[in-house]
């Protein structure tokens, strides 16, 4: 299995990191989540589609796991557990807001690319945020954890609270949908 | 696993955006609000375990908020302008006049209100008011203006009785009995607060930095006192990095405490209607409990003995001063078989056959006590006693302490080292780790009078 910065393990913190942030230490804390927030960042950007109920959510995430972290025995790695509140987290805001989520499809910022063509990578971003942004939640989140984040599908499952079979049905539909949107066509 | 390594990328390249600017600030606040919460729920939960009293947690405020009052007035007086009577007075001539009044004073009693966020104590309220008194003898009374709360401590008997309502009117009560007279040791619940307030001002006797005015303090001449202290690296952004301490120049009484945090007021503690070496009301210190309460408890094992049975009782001869300073007597003789664990969040091994000696002058109290250092517990018994021991009287987690490491040239611990610590979060105290005992020297005292008295201590024959 093949692992994303996002998702592996907090070696490069130092040793006693994790042990010291389970102590309470809020430095050896902080430390921990900044290892993972960029992956995290994405996961609430794309189920919550604005910055602020981003904030908001891994807000309440980052509490939650400072305040449960002592307990945690680590039945799954430290960043499974991670994305599992802070999936849960989006999931409440969503529930506590009850807007019509706005989701973010303006990815037309330069991004490095192999593509000779930047107005067909422009293009194919926007296609593809739009696609993800018509997945359903549920969907969407296990794309972007197996897919983009590397999770396998015992992760995935774990942080989303579902069986393995179920992560691989919703990815075969999503993978469908965003494909069709990454080749140019409109399959949504 | 299968995954589309191609998707992936492409997912990875649609843009985030980074956290609203704030965003690691507060959540660095909530973390420091969670780990007060945290600290507090660790406080409660083993003061349930080792009490296993309901009403446990209420005496720790009830009886912070005493001591404070007895050794603090606090203040509103930050009002008056500074440009008003702004004068550099003598910080020598302030800790003489404070160490004058608290050692001469027999009673005192007046009102005590607590402003502002306590997190550790009060975290449910913004204001409390208490009225109390206290006497040279070290009795204690405590009864809630702002809710439904009494404490009330004889410190012949070693026996606390207590009890408060809460907004449901659900009455919880206790009484404690085998206190011991003072720290490190379980102590009445004005020690609680006197040793975290009420020490700042007699720390400050020994204070050389601190910023001293006068000012005018509620119409009456007053002494102001700024001191920076170091505020938890627990919880900084809760705790105060300085205190600003009224002294009413006529009594020498300390009657207000301001504790800031960059600037801000953090929390303020007022003593009004002082009277000092009044008479006291009859009856002045009996409780009675409310109809409904039932009562809870709890024996924690400390015995008023006198001095020459203490060799009998714990099987080894009491280190006993042959110095103190004018005006102190010896007032209280406890021993206990078993104590509780002391140091910084009780880290150090359980007590055995502790004897602690009371020493009283006015309202001052300095305490020695001894402690078997052998350690019996599976597990422990073979670790160097170095590695087990901390200063029972440690300032507290948050609060790194460093002490000033002495070796002491007299007496029964002739040649020990010694760590001293004075510091205005903490009692002034010296300890000892030796091959038998664990020895504390600690209470209102200065640096060369815990020497002295530490250098003095010999056997008990």
């Amino acid at each position: 299995m093949t692992t994303t910065a996002a998702l592996g393990p907090a070696d490069d913190l130092g040793p006693d990191v994790v042990d010291r942030a389970r102590s309470g230490d809020q430095e050896a804390f902080a430390a921990l989540i900044k290892h993972y927030d960029p992956g995290l960042r994405s996961l609430a950007y794309r189920i919550l589609g604005d910055r602020d109920r981003m904030d908001d959510a891994l807000q309440e995430a980052y509490v939650k796991a400072f305040r449960a972290l002592p307990r945690f025995r680590g039945d799954s790695s430290l960043g499974t557990w991670l994305y599992r509140i802070a999936y849960n987290a989006c999931l409440d805001e969503l529930a506590r807001s009850r807007r019509v989520v706005q989701l973010p499809l303006d990815d037309a910022a330069e991004q490095p690319s192999s593509r000779s063509d930047p107005g067909d990578m422009v293009a194919n971003r926007r296609d593809l945020a739009a696609a993800l942004a018509g997945l359903p939640l549920e969907e969407r989140a296990a794309v972007l954890l197996v897919d983009a984040q590397g999770f396998d599908y015992r992760e995935a499952g774990n942080a989303l609270g579902i069986p393995v079979g179920t992560v691989a049905s919703r990815l075969n539909r999503a993978r469908a949908a965003l494909r069709a949107a990454l080749a140019g066509g409109a399959g949504l | 696993v299968t995954r589309d390594l191609a998707l992936g990328a492409a997912l990875r390249s649609l843009d985030v955006p980074d956290h609203a600017p704030g965003f690691y600030a507060q959540l660095h606040a909530r973390l420091a609000e969670e780990r007060v919460a945290s600290l507090d729920d660790v406080r409660r939960r083993r003061r349930a375990r080792q009490a296993r009293l309901r009403w446990a947690a209420r005496a720790g405020a009830a009886a912070a908020a005493a001591a404070v009052a007895l050794l603090f007035f606090l203040p509103r007086d930050e009002r008056v302008p500074d440009a008003i009577r702004q004068e550099t007075a003598s910080a020598a001539a302030i800790k003489a006049k404070v160490a004058s009044a608290l050692a001469q004073a027999r009673t005192v009693r007046g009102r005590l209100v607590i402003e502002g966020k306590e997190a550790l104590v009060f975290a449910d309220r913004d204001r409390i008011a208490y009225t109390f008194a206290y006497t040279e003898q070290g009795d204690f009374r405590l009864h809630g203006l702002t809710h439904r709360e009494e404490l009330a401590y004889d410190a012949k008997q070693g026996v606390e009785r207590q009890y408060f309502v809460d907004s449901d009117g659900v009455v919880s009560a206790g009484v404690l009995t085998g206190l011991a007279p003072g720290f490190p040791d379980p102590s009445p619940s004005d020690w609680i607060v006197g040793r975290r307030y009420g020490s700042v001002v007699r720390a400050l006797r020994e204070t050389q930095d601190g910023v001293v005015r006068r000012v005018r303090h509620k119409g009456r001449t007053a002494w102001r006192l700024d001191v920076d202290v170091q505020p938890s690296w627990i919880v900084p952004e809760l705790t105060a990095d300085h205190l600003r301490i009224v002294v009413d120049r006529e009594t020498g009484f300390p009657v207000a405490i301001a504790e800031q945090k960059q600037g801000r007021l953090l929390r303020r503690t007022t003593l009004e209607k002082l009277e000092v070496n009044g008479e006291l009301p009859p009856g002045s210190f009996a409780l009675e409990f409310p109809p409904a309460a039932k009562p809870n408890r709890l024996d924690l094992g400390y015995r008023r003995v006198e001095l020459s049975d203490v060799a009998a009782k714990v099987g080894y001869a009491p280190l006993v001063p042959a110095w103190t300073p004018d005006g102190y007597e010896l007032a209280e003789v406890a021993v206990a078989r078993r104590g509780g664990p002391t140091g910084t969040e009780a880290a150090n091994p359980s007590s055995r056959m502790v004897v602690s000696l009371s020493y009283r002058r006015g309202l001052d109290q300095f305490l020695v006590t001894t402690r078997l250092s052998r350690v019996e517990a599976p597990g422990e018994r073979e670790l160097p006693l170095e590695e087990l021991w901390g200063d029972p009287l440690a300032t507290g987690e948050g609060y790194p302490d460093e002490p000033e490491s002495i070796t002491l040239r007299k007496g029964a611990l002739e040649d020990v080292d010694v760590e001293l610590l004075i510091v205005p979060r903490n009692v002034p105290h010296l300890w000892a780790l030796t091959g038998e005992l664990v020895v504390t020297v600690g209470g209102d005292l200065s640096r060369a009078e815990l020497i002295q008295i530490a250098e003095s201590l010999e056997r008990q024959r």
